[in-house]
């Protein structure tokens, strides 16, 4: 952890707990000696035994200090804890859960920005990066290719040195030639060499690179469809949310001869959204229309909350978003009026409900 | 991947990829509705709370749920923390351990268990093992090197205390010895912690 960079470490730099680290203080287990603080601290007391610790605390901004003190000693045992790893895509749930939470319970159901969509990239990007591979590929080519041209080198002076040997004096004009030419010859071999060598580790390199280049394509498509899956279930995570929230009122509406529930708005008052569900419905007559109405005590005529045609299956989800007291609702009801609407209903009433 | 480096990355691993992060300032935008600062806590710290609930309830789906209802938790009381009484994580890791504790009771009740049933499986520290030791940074390591120092009598009993959620009577009944010593271990242990561990506070802000 970056914080632990200050830890005592012993001469080999290892931390270690035998180095001098904060002086023993026992002044307070003095001090304090009639509370069993450790067994406070640890949870571990008996009901009446806690309270007077906490009725000793309030008025004791010393006593206080010292079981914060020691509550934090305590807490490092968490740190001992056998090392289970929570699993990455479950954990980017939680997260992505925790995020849509927060944002409903702050300001209703909000979609979820692409600034936390880059939030989430962090916990599922793998490690190491591609780049990081073709960075450390880089660098093992280089290796390798500087590896060669030593080993080349070497050979080159090992076959050099072997020609040092003592001569017949007679030719030394003669041999000096050959050995110059021989070295010559030599050198230009080593420098072929090199280059074919190099030409061949490029065309190696190049492979490498287009199969590396391959999958990092792939993986950054896999990682653009991970975070627009994530978006999407963080965006629904929100919708589950704000249904489950204190601020959602169901209404009901239902058919006035079979008793029998046609359709269920909800309404969340915090963000004015309006959703209805609507199943059963029969067609609008030729010209005609349905249209949603809340009937309200504000407002001396019933308003209009849009107007639908039901699908041929007879369903239909209606959205709209319309601002009202909490306790201002009435009823809501559907009417059957002429194709485009009306400022104020005047046809039969097919359906209609109060908040349950 | 190397468990020990990858825990490591996991723990240092920041939104803007800074090295550290001012938990101070996370838990003020927390309170001040910034929905970011609380993914960026969670960041930091959701690994190590996961390790200490999973070691408590023993179950990793539990363990999961718990893991959020922490976080749930902080965002809801943000506003009420202050932020002078020390350590954020020190908060953090004390509200995974009751919510854990909360839920192992409620568990144990249905199933008509007690707390000390489960104690033979607490024994975190009962065998060395260097490599597991040294995973999850310096830490841990000087954590439970620091406990391991401990006298056996003394470590069971703070291990009963932090990880089952027994009380001193639950512990006196479990290990069979009075209430008395108990106490006595209890309190010479957490003495001899605090001597060892007493810096790790100066250096967790």
């Amino acid at each position: 952890m970056s914080d632990e960079r200050d830890i005592p470490r012993d001469a080999a730099g290892v931390p270690s707990p035998d180095v001098p680290m904060t002086p023993p203080d026992n002044t307070m287990d003095d001090d304090f000696a009639s509370y069993d603080l450790d067994g406070y601290v640890l949870g571990a007391l008996a009901d009446d035994e806690a309270a007077q610790v906490r009725a000793a605390a309030q008025g004791n901004s010393r006593l206080a200090e010292e079981i914060e003190r020691r509550h934090e000693i305590i807490t490092q045992l968490a740190f001992a804890a056998p090392v289970h790893h929570i699993n990455r895509g479950r954990s980017a749930g939680i997260r992505s859960r925790l995020v849509s939470r927060a944002v409903s319970s702050r300001e209703g159901h909000v979609p979820v920005s692409r600034r936390t969509a880059d939030l989430l990239r962090p916990l599922l990007r793998r490690d190491p990066s591609p780049r990081d591979t073709t960075a450390r590929g880089g660098t093992r080519d280089e290796a390798r290719s500087g590896a060669t041209t030593s080993t080349a080198a070497s050979t080159t002076t090992s076959t050099t040195t072997s020609f040092t040997a003592p001569l017949d004096s007679t030719s030394a004009l003669q041999l000096r030639a050959v050995r110059r030419n021989y070295r010559l010859a030599l050198g230009v071999l080593a420098a072929a060499a090199t280059v074919v060598i190099a030409w061949q580790q490029s065309r190696i390199a190049g492979a490498g690179n287009a199969v590396r280049s391959v999958f990092a394509t792939r993986e950054q498509a896999t990682a653009r469809r991970l975070d627009s899956l994530l978006v999407a279930s963080a965006h629904k995570d929100s919708v589950i949310a704000s249904f489950a929230g204190p601020n959602m009122k169901v209404i009901d509406l239902i058919n006035y001869s079979s008793q029998s529930p046609l359709a269920r708005m909800f309404w969340e008052q915090k963000t004015a959204q309006w959703t209805m569900y609507a199943y059963h419905m029969r067609q609008p007559k030729p010209g005609k229309t349905f249209q949603v109405w809340l009937v309200t005590k504000t407002a001396p005529a019933p308003i209009s909350a849009g107007t639908f045609t039901p699908n041929p299956d007879g369903s239909y989800v209606m959205h709209a978003k319309y601002a009202l007291d909490a306790n201002a609702l009435v009823k809501v009801a559907v009417s059957e009026e002429p194709t485009g609407g009306v400022p104020a209903p005047t046809g039969p009433i097919i359906i209609a409900g109060a908040e349950r | 991947m190397n468990p020990s480096s990858g825990d490591q990355a996991y723990h240092n691993r920041t939104v803007n990829g800074s090295p550290s992060l001012d938990e101070a300032g996370l838990i003020r935008r927390i309170a001040g509705g910034d929905e970011h600062a609380l993914a960026a806590l969670y960041d930091r710290w959701a690994q190590p709370v996961y390790a200490l609930v999973v070691q408590v309830l023993r179950d990793r789906d539990e363990a999961e749920d718990v893991v959020e209802e922490t976080f749930w938790q902080v965002w809801q009381r943000a506003s009420s923390y202050d932020v002078s009484r020390g350590a954020i994580h020190t908060w953090l890791l004390t509200i995974a351990r009751s919510r854990a504790l909360d839920r192992l009771r409620a568990k144990q009740r249905r199933k008509g268990e007690s707390l000390t049933t489960r104690g033979d499986a607490l024994q975190v520290f009962a065998e060395s093992d260097p490599e597991r030791d040294a995973e999850g940074g310096e830490r841990r390591t000087i954590v439970i090197a620091a406990m391991r120092e401990l006298p056996e009598d003394q470590r069971r009993t703070l291990e009963l205390a932090y990880f089952g959620g027994l009380s001193q009577s639950e512990i006196a009944d479990y290990l069979r010895q009075p209430l008395g010593t108990v106490k006595t271990r209890m309190r010479l242990g957490m003495q001899k912690l605090r001597e060892r561990l007493g810096f790790l506070r100066e250096t967790s802000a």
